[in-house]
């Protein structure tokens, strides 16, 4: 098991958002969260790089368990897991070069160059390689700007790549390019992903496993097949636009 | 968009909001609501703030006419005047501004943003005489009101600072006070916080209306609404000084 | 009660942390020369304005008062005392809390609900020392020298001003300023300046990062950032007149 949530709970003021969420993601896995909004999928991602921390329960990376892990603590982690969010959350006062070297401040200027061309290539933007340093964030479209945040999460290659929600807000068609592109990266590459969506079409698609939240707890588990056939409330309730 | 339109839509925004309050447009109940979170929100910062620049004001005052002529006897006179044609106004207007004309331009900025006024406009209902008619008229009041209760905490704050620090008594300090302060002052006063009070609504409405769209937009016609509202105070400020300045010469 | 100690304390913390920060200033030193001149050159047709209208209505109501008085002469030496004393370092001050403080707390407060901040922590950066303390020293350096600036204008404002509404000699008035104006009341100019600057900084970065609230916290924070830095400018200058009064009279012979 490379990720393992056991029984955590947390609640924002008098808000219960994870009521006993349990769950385990396998090394190599695609691992899909679907639920609807507010059910704690992104509060669960957000728990794995500390940017939360439990009420209850126990986190598992990799054979640590970082529930009560500090703020130093994490900064390995952070190497090992990292997440693209919903926003793209860009620095829009930044250079896209400057936004995209973020993480990989301690490399020298070649690696940087050789890492970023190859990423650029991975996720589809090489065409933006010339103007790195000229061009700032808020000039990219919005589909563009999510891929360059997929692409300044994958520079430092981390071994696990959380999604939250990557395609909300997309247009179907560069939705199913996300996908895709999400599934050979974990491939291609050999990553753990963890993907938090609400998009069931794609998820059957692209996941190996999918599990599907409400409430704050895991009610329903299984590869899509499984998925597919299963006779949980809301898992037909988000079947049913697909025919 | 450039000074003059800026003027001029902030202009039609105050013309506005008074026709829609002199044709009776406007819900009473909405305005005293208004006068009541007006009121309420500032009456804390302007009398703690009035109050610390009257006793300043009178230690400064003793210092310096020590310094030219080495008699205080009438400095409460003129500290107070200082404060009364000046300073409570400003402050109160300023003060106001940052509460309400701030809250004004984020939550115009933020109906923009979710088209809640284009939504009230295809129900013939217009924003300006909807939200910005009641605040104008609060805002007035208030001002002039605060200004006016503000000074009275601030006589008293400084009267207990010139007793106990500066070696006055009771009697000289009150004397002083009615000697140099006249009807004139506290009017000068009135005047002002009602003009600047008006204002703070229609900029801060100017501001919120033509708002970018999302966190960058609101966070900018917020800050442009203090701004504005600032540097329109104190300009405004200078010209009514200026006049009643040749005027009284 | 309790609650606004912890307040404080959280408050003392954070200045704490981008106090002793500086030398991080020199690391980033692209972003804070950026941050320095961006926010030099957007403030300073607001310290034009604000020095030369304070200065100007500063000098017309000392005018009147010294008027009834028959006091005229001195009036460059008094009115210029008074105002780089107490009037035009809190105005100016009130200006620059607007322009400066509000822009910075919006701009780190969009940051903050765009997720910037807690993605750059993600990717291994402490988001303080890279977003906030640079812009931190940025706005309080440029408010102090901002601040400096606008009382020199101020004299010029009210010089400008009584020359023209009442014919006041300028020679006369400039004379006056060299007589009145101590090297204490210069001291307590500028040593308001700083701490006006110190607290404008710190309470446009605070407010800016703990933004929270999506896009309404972003109105939020800009409106406390105003309205704290009003009343702390008022009360510091309170206590700082205080303090220096109380070290001068120490060594008084009145």
């Amino acid at each position: 098991m490379m990720i393992h949530f056991d029984d955590v709970y947390k609640r924002f003021g008098l808000k219960r958002v994870l009521n006993g969420l349990t769950f385990s993601v396998a090394k190599g896995e695609i691992f899909f969260i679907l639920g609807r909004s507010g059910t704690g999928k992104s509060v669960s991602l957000k728990h794995m790089v500390g940017l939360l921390s439990p009420d209850q329960g126990k986190i598992w990376i990799d054979d640590e368990e970082i529930s009560s892990y500090s703020e130093e603590d994490f900064v390995h982690i952070r190497k090992k897991c990292g997440l693209v969010f919903q926003l793209p959350a860009l620095v829009d006062s930044r250079s896209l070069y400057e936004n995209l070297v973020m993480g990989i401040r301690h490399l020298s200027t070649d690696e940087k160059k050789k890492r970023i061309s190859t990423t650029l290539h991975a996720v589809g933007l090489q065409s933006l390689e010339p103007v790195l340093f000229e061009r700032f964030p808020p000039s990219l479209s919005y589909g563009e700007q999510k891929r360059l945040a997929l692409a300044r999460t994958l520079l430092p290659d981390p071994e696990i790549l959380l999604y939250d929600e990557p395609t909300t807000g997309l247009d179907p068609v560069t939705a199913k390019h996300i996908h895709e592109l999400i599934r050979s990266i974990s491939k291609d590459f050999g990553k753990t992903s963890i993907v938090v969506s609400h998009d069931m079409r794609n998820a059957l698609a692209t996941a190996d496993r999918l599990a599907v939240l409400d409430a704050g707890r895991v009610v329903d588990q299984g590869t899509p097949e499984e998925i597919r056939n299963s006779r949980v409330v809301m898992t037909m309730a988000f079947l049913e636009d697909l025919v | 968009m450039n000074v003059f339109q800026r003027c001029a839509d902030t202009l039609r925004i105050l013309f506005k909001s008074i026709s829609a309050l002199l044709s009776g447009r406007t819900s009473s109940k909405e305005i005293w609501k208004q006068l009541y979170e007006f009121g309420n929100s500032s009456i804390g910062i302007v009398v703690l703030c009035v109050t610390f620049m009257g006793i300043i004001l009178i230690s400064e005052y003793s210092y310096h006419m020590k310094l030219v002529i080495g008699n205080d006897s009438m400095i409460p006179g003129f500290a107070m005047i200082l404060l009364i044609r000046e300073l409570a106004p400003i402050v109160g207007a300023l003060l106001i501004t940052s509460k309400m004309g701030a809250s004004i331009a984020a939550e115009l900025a933020a109906m923009k943003n979710t088209e809640q006024i284009d939504a009230y406009r295809l129900l013939g209902l217009d924003i300006v005489e909807l939200y910005v008619a009641p605040r104008t008229v609060a805002s007035a009041l208030s001002a002039w009101a605060l200004s006016t209760i503000s000074l009275a905490f601030a006589i008293m704050g400084a009267w207990i600072a010139a007793v106990v620090f500066l070696n006055f008594s009771t009697g000289p300090f009150f004397q002083s006070l009615f000697v140099f302060v006249s009807g004139k002052d506290l009017l000068l006063m009135s005047l002002k916080a009602i003009i600047f009070g008006s204002c703070i609504p229609a900029i801060s409405a100017h501001y919120g209306l033509n708002a970018s769209f999302g966190a960058e937009g609101v966070g900018h016609a917020t800050t442009d609404a203090v701004v504005g509202n600032s540097i329109t105070i104190i300009v405004m400020d200078f010209v009514i000084t200026y006049l009643y300045a040749v005027a009284t010469t | 009660m309790k609650q606004r100690l912890q307040h404080l304390n959280e408050h003392l913390n954070f200045f704490w942390n981008l106090f002793i920060r500086l030398p991080q200033v020199f690391v980033e030193r692209e972003e804070f020369l950026r941050q320095f001149a961006d926010v030099g050159i957007r403030s300073l047709s607001t310290t034009v304005t604000a020095g030369i209208f304070t200065g100007a209505i500063m000098a017309l109501q000392f005018h009147l008062q010294l008027k009834d008085f028959g006091a005229e002469s001195v009036l460059g030496g008094l009115n210029t005392s008074g105002t780089i004393r107490e009037v035009g370092p809190i105005l100016i001050a009130f200006m620059l809390a607007g322009k400066v403080g509000a822009f910075t707390s919006a701009e780190l407060g969009t940051m903050k609900v765009t997720d910037q901040i807690q993605a750059v922590r993600c990717l291994g950066i402490d988001p303080i020392s890279f977003f906030v303390v640079p812009r931190f020293w940025a706005v309080a350096l440029n408010s102090i020298l901002l601040l400096v600036f606008g009382l020199v204008i101020s004299v010029i404002g009210g010089l400008l001003a009584v020359w023209v509404s009442a014919g006041i000699n300028p020679d006369q008035y400039l004379l006056m300023i060299a007589r009145f104006t101590s090297t204490e009341s210069l001291a307590l100019a500028i040593s308001k300046s700083v701490i006006f600057g110190l607290l404008m900084g710190h309470i446009c970065c605070a407010n800016g990062y703990w933004t929270e609230g999506g896009t309404q916290g972003v109105g939020l924070a800009v409106k406390k950032t105003a309205v704290q830095s009003m009343v702390s400018i008022v009360l510091a200058d309170f206590f700082v007149s205080w303090i220096v009064e109380l070290v001068v009279r120490s060594g008084d012979f009145r």
